[in-house]
């Protein structure tokens, strides 16, 4: 259906390649054209193709979100400057997205949880509707199941009711049949409001988003893999209740829901003069079967990571932790040392340690990452590479994702000298911009150390990874020998940045697990 | 919705669906007129009144389920009307594909009618490339295909190897593929029945004969064959052709390559018809006259000679370019955007 409208789904292919000739002409084309059969939902098309048509689908007829801030180029693009403050506008020359949609939309292709946060009317619940529309519930179970956060919401609310002649009757609480919520059943689960809801209740609804199951009275109601979409008006904690830590970490990506563009008025216009509603009309070709979900997160876990571009996510991932004065002992430098401590990271960084705050990237933050940030970001950036065709994750798709999964989980050094630059004030306010020059600058420092040319912890690994068995006394004495030649070079009036320091605690267990095999092999002598 | 007061809700089942289904069309039709300001309520309710209830009326008596049918039938005569496939002389062949083929596809039409239906009507559409009449015999056969007792599957199967059969001959390996596991009272449609199709062997042989001369009509006697000129194809752009400029020919493998000095084609050609398919080429070397055996010929006006036949076509003495591959010659002319074709069928 190339030209129709709400029931369109953009032709195929969604993201053209380089068009290669084609030699054989093959029958079966004879069934394709303008109109859209319904067997290409039943696996005809491949499923990363789909989710490119329900991306399209819902930019072109149900959010009207003309925010495209996920930037691709292909080719040299336009930039252009206004104004006093030199603004720049991007022409993007590749396929470019809206952050607002595509972002949902992985999470649901993932399944893991998303945060969409911004004012009143923005469109946040209604994105994360569609999602469970896109999973085939009706509009109908999809409203109903939306859990609306409230002052006075109890965990019976949130989770379900134990069976009142059980409670009567019961011997004991095995005896007690618990009516759960139906929604703990859904595949696509939403919570709006989520910074409305109690704090006791919070830590229900923690249970069920990390641990996939929910408890009352000693009964389990195992939950089904399901995609979550949070919605808050504020996420600065500036709902009825702050948000425990515990679930704030377990939100995946945030996602900003960004001003209307008035220039679209004459779009919401026709919505009221035409009583149209693209949610009650969503395509079934766009639909996802659970058996089509579980595919496509198949394939989207057999997405690459190439050597050299996760080199790099280590390398940016590796800037943040280290605190020079957190700690006296070398694998106590940190920042995690300082902040459980309950010293002020921001006071710590401060100090002067030798190094240049500006170019210090670990100075522009409180805290390092985690493992979970780590786990998320390589879901994310493989769904990307997904959604965007493509076998092995690039080093744009990184660039891309790195902000919204770090939205909430790096936390800004606002003190930072970094940030008192007339071109980086701005930064303060703007977090992904702000995260996304973060790996910029790193990316921009990696190319000037050539570490995809030269890296002698990389070297030493690939050398260790090989294998100790049989390796000879001698060879192992001269493997010591190099390594600390190595660190011997660095103390070299070298300053120690984040990056050096994991490098040199990477060095040191190699040399630890060296010198181990060492003693094995003169006592086994 | 108008068409309600046209048809009884209470007896009418494709009325009832409508009934049933009323916001959801209202808004589908709603938003496509908002897009397409040239889409007509009255043409689409002459169409649904007309074309589609009686299908639908038809089809409900088959067992067929009325609602999940009206439904997709409202959709799909919806994307016709934005087409513009819809109130024109154009749906002349579309009214045939839903008043004679789609009532006789009957019970295959119990699950994914959209689909099915859908497809029908791309390779319908598809099939006016090659003119009226091609879609009318494809038309035909696949009316007579339906009769036989075959499954959906096998019937689209049939309606592929059908296109190659109406003339679009750039599928002609892959319908010819496709024959290998085709029923023989299939191919006795498609083919005649000159070939006893249901004895292995002479199945296969035709087979092969078709695979290795595209000049082999199954049905015709092989006494009949002689060598002549099958086929003038195409013409100038002006006229509905593709040639701005008299084309040349030129072998590409065992295929032809023609060029009228702007773009490229390659040329699709078989005694059920021929096409030409653009595509990017580039040739610095051309050679007037490339010819494999057994085809002996000059650019002198002497004539073509291919196993002892001779043969002088018309024209032949000003062609300009001649490319022959094992079964077929083709030449041109400067004075013709016409490309001759060289046979023995």
């Amino acid at each position: 259906m190339p030209d129709s409208p709400f029931q369109h789904i953009s032709d195929s292919p969604t993201l053209p390649k380089s068009k290669s000739e084609r030699d054989v002409y093959d029958v079966s084309s004879l069934y394709e054209g303008p109109i859209t059969t319904a067997s290409e939902v039943s696996g005809d098309i491949e499923l990363d193709e789909k989710l490119r048509q329900a991306y399209f689908w819902i930019v072109n007829f149900a959010i009207i979100s003309p925010h495209y801030d996920l930037e691709y180029h292909d080719g040299p693009s336009t930039q252009l400057r206004i104004g006093d403050g030199k603004t720049a506008i991007s022409l993007p020359s590749g396929q470019s997205y809206s952050s607002f949609v595509l972002m949902p939309l992985l999470t649901f292709a993932v399944r893991k949880r998303c945060l969409f946060i911004g004012g009143p009317g923005r469109g946040k619940t209604a994105s994360a509707i569609l999602m469970g529309l896109l999973a085939g519930y009706s509009l109908k179970d999809v409203r109903r199941s939306i859990q609306h956060g409230q002052p006075q919401m109890t965990i019976s609310d949130l989770l379900g009711n134990p069976l009142p002649s059980d409670l009567i009757n019961a011997k004991n609480m095995d005896d007690i049949q618990i009516a759960w919520r139906k929604w703990l059943s859904m595949r696509v689960k939403i919570i709006d409001e989520y910074n409305r809801i109690p704090t006791r209740t919070q830590s229900a609804l923690l249970t069920v988003l990390a641990d996939n199951y929910a408890e009352i009275m000693d009964q389990i109601y195992e939950c089904p893999d399901a995609a979550w979409f949070l919605t808050a008006n504020d996420d600065a904690g500036g709902g009825t209740y702050p948000v425990i830590e515990a679930l704030r970490d377990r939100i995946d990506v945030v996602v900003k829901a960004l001003a209307f563009n008035h220039r679209f008025l004459d779009t919401l216009l026709t919505r009221i003069e035409e009583d149209i509603r693209p949610e009650e009309v969503m395509p079934s070709r766009i639909i996802f079967t659970e058996s089509e979900l579980d595919q496509m997160n198949h394939a989207i876990r057999g997405v690459k990571v190439p050597p050299l571009l996760r080199r790099r996510l280590e390398f940016f991932a590796s800037q943040f932790e280290y605190l020079d004065f957190g700690g006296e002992q070398l694998e106590y430098k940190t920042k995690d040392t300082a902040r459980i401590a309950g010293l002020d990271v921001s006071q710590l960084s401060a100090k002067a340690s030798g190094v240049d705050r500006l170019k210090d990237l670990g100075s522009q933050t409180m805290n390092g990452l985690s493992v979970r940030a780590l786990l998320t970001t390589l879901s994310y950036v493989k769904a990307l590479a997904y959604f965007r065709g493509n076998n092995e994750v690039e080093i744009d798709d990184l660039r891309q994702i790195l902000p919204f999964v770090l939205h909430d989980r790096l936390v800004m050094n606002a003190d930072s000298p970094f940030f008192e630059t007339a071109e980086n004030e701005r930064l303060r306010s703007d977090r992904v911009s702000w995260i996304r020059r973060l790996f910029d600058l790193a990316c921009a420092e990696y190319d000037r150390l050539d570490l995809d040319q030269s890296d002698p912890v990389a070297d030493y690994s690939k050398t260790f990874e090989l294998g100790l068995e049989g390796l000879t006394a001698s060879v192992v004495e001269t493997r010591l020998v190099q390594i600390e030649n190595t660190l011997r070079d660095w103390t070299k009036g070298r300053k120690l940045y984040g990056h050096l320091y994991e490098d040199i605690l990477k060095l040191k267990y190699l040399h630890q697990r060296y010198t181990n095999y060492l003693r094995w092999l003169k006592w086994q002598s | 919705m108008a068409i309600l007061k046209a048809l009884d809700p209470a007896t009418n089942a494709f009325a009832q669906a409508l009934q049933r289904n009323r916001q959801r069309c209202n808004t589908l039709f709603r938003m496509q007129r908002h897009q397409h300001p040239h889409l007509d309520g009255k043409v689409l309710n002459q169409w649904l009144l007309d074309v589609i209830e009686p299908v639908v009326r038809e089809l409900v008596d088959q067992g067929v389920d009325a609602n999940e049918l009206s439904l997709a039938f409202f959709e799909l005569s919806l994307e016709l009307a934005v087409h513009r496939q819809l109130g024109t002389q154009r749906d002349d062949s579309m009214r045939r594909l839903w008043t004679r083929l789609i009532p006789r596809w009957g019970q295959r039409l119990k699950s994914d009618a959209a689909a099915q239906v859908g497809k029908l009507i791309n390779a319908s559409l598809f099939m006016r490339q090659f003119g009226n009449s091609a879609v009318d015999l494809w038309l035909d056969l696949m009316e007579q295909a339906t009769v036989l007792e075959m499954n959906a599957v096998d019937l689209f199967e049939f309606g592929q190897v059908n296109s190659w059969r109406c003339g679009a001959a750039q599928f002609r390996q892959s319908a010819l593929d496709l024959c290998q596991s085709m029923r023989a009272d299939s191919l006795v449609l498609l083919f005649g029945d000159r070939v006893d199709w249901t004895v292995a062997n002479a199945k296969k042989e035709a087979l092969t004969r078709m695979n290795s001369d595209p000049w082999w009509n199954a049905n015709k006697l092989a006494e009949d064959r002689s060598l002549k000129l099958v086929n003038r194809i195409d013409g100038y752009r002006g006229f509905g052709g593709h040639f701005q400029a008299p084309p040349i020919v030129q072998l590409q493998g065992t295929d032809f390559a023609i060029s009228d000095g702007h773009r490229w084609w390659r040329l699709y050609a078989d005694c059920y018809g021929h096409n030409l398919q653009r595509f990017d080429y580039k040739n610095e070397d051309f050679e007037p006259l490339e010819i494999r055996p057994p085809w002996k010929c000059k650019l002198d006006g002497s004539p073509i000679e291919c196993d002892s036949e001779e043969l002088i076509p018309p024209d032949w003495k000003s062609a300009r370019s001649v490319a022959a591959n094992p079964t077929t010659l083709v030449y041109t002319t400067p004075f013709s955007h016409q490309l001759m074709l060289v046979a023995k069928s």
